[in-house]
């Protein structure tokens, strides 16, 4: 009976891992099957959650989430009811659409194409200024080189919708941010740190349009106030998930 | 270096050993205090593989199953023994004899 049970979490973890060899060693340790199923419940979900990679790799599998996070603002923002219908807009909506999809299954060199299309694009358009800043940024996240890595997380579209979703209320983001951080404390802390990566360029984003209002005859008054109110949280807001991100990538990844 | 990764290190000093018998060995060198779930003992396994510490010397099948058996590699062996001497350099501190204190 215990061997169908055990059998059963085992097939948590990927078919590469030595799942046989660990049946047989519950087995023989016969120990019952609620003191060994957290850990395996937990080993499974790490070992598919890059388990393996080394820190360089969990950085740039974090880089490429957030810029699918990203691409999925920029491209949900600025029209998150209706969708642009044509022009230089539905251009770089499409684009930007095609990248997600292209970073969600792991190909770089057409994610970078398809971004730098969509900045191409927004420039063009002009008419959506955080966009270009964010595209461009996009862009940087995903000139980085390295093995193929597929986002294959449901999580940053989820987050991203909610971000971009007019009618959530506050508390579920909140909510959701917090499974985030739990997620990331038990089991990958990547999404976390892709969620501190994104928060950095929308603060770049936010600077950008700080010195946008500042040069603007008749509102740059109230700019000096603004930074003031929003100069801590603005860099709180993206340095404590990096931080809490690599602190947890730091003790998984020590012996 | 953490406690159960130092028992599984120690319980590989020997000989080498497959998953069920790094379990008994690490009990047994721990005087029961570490009984390590095959949950704990996979991950451990994965981690110590990926720095090299340890490689799997042998691949069997008993009863129909896969058995790897694990041994320390030469770096594995180093860690364990710098790990190990840095304990007792720690615990010397506090278990040698005190120099007799001279009143003031």
């Amino acid at each position: 009976m215990s061997e169908v049970r055990f059998a059963r979490l085992l097939r948590l973890y990927p078919a590469d891992h030595p799942r046989d060899e660990m049946l047989d060693v519950l087995l023989a340790g016969g120990a019952p099957v609620r003191r060994e199923a957290l850990p395996l419940v937990l080993g499974g979900l790490r070992a598919r959650c890059g388990g393996h990679q080394p820190p360089r790799e969990r950085w740039l599998y974090a880089a490429r989430a957030a810029a699918l996070m990203l691409l999925l603002l920029s491209a949900l923002q600025p029209v998150p009811d209706k969708l642009p219908s044509h022009g230089w807009p539905l251009a770089a909506w499409i684009a930007a659409m095609l990248a997600a999809v292209a970073v969600t299954v792991g190909g770089r060199r057409p994610a970078v194409v398809l971004a730098v299309a969509a900045f191409a694009l927004t420039t063009v358009d002009g008419s959506v200024r955080s966009a270009v800043v964010d595209y461009s940024l996009i862009c940087v996240l995903l000139l980085i080189p390295g093995p193929r890595t597929p986002v294959a997380s449901p999580i940053p579209w989820a987050l991203a919708l909610l971000g971009t979703s007019g009618d959530a209320p506050t508390w579920l983001f909140f909510v959701v941010l917090a499974g985030v951080v739990v997620w990331a404390v038990v089991v990958d802390e990547r999404i976390l740190t892709a969620v501190g990566l994104a928060l950095l360029i929308v603060l770049i984003e936010g600077i950008d349009h700080l010195t946008l209002l500042l040069s603007t005859p008749g509102v740059g008054g109230e700019a000096p106030d603004l930074i003031q109110r929003t100069m801590l949280p603005g860099i709180a807001l993206p340095a404590v998930p990096l931080a809490v991100g690599a602190l947890i990538a730091l003790r998984r990844n020590s012996v | 270096m953490r406690e159960p990764t130092y028992f599984i290190l120690a319980a590989l000093q020997d000989e080498p050993r497959h998953g069920y018998a790094i379990i008994t060995r690490v009990a047994e060198l721990s005087d029961d205090r570490i009984k390590l779930a095959t949950g704990t003992l996979y991950q451990a396994l994965d981690r110590l593989a990926k720095e090299a510490l340890i490689e799997v010397v042998r691949d069997e099948v008993v009863n129909g199953r896969a058995r790897r058996h694990y041994a320390l590699t030469p770096g594995g062996r180093s860690a364990l023994q710098a790990e190990a001497a840095r304990m007792a350099a720690a615990a010397q501190v506090v278990l040698r004899p005190r120099a007799a204190v001279r009143p003031a």
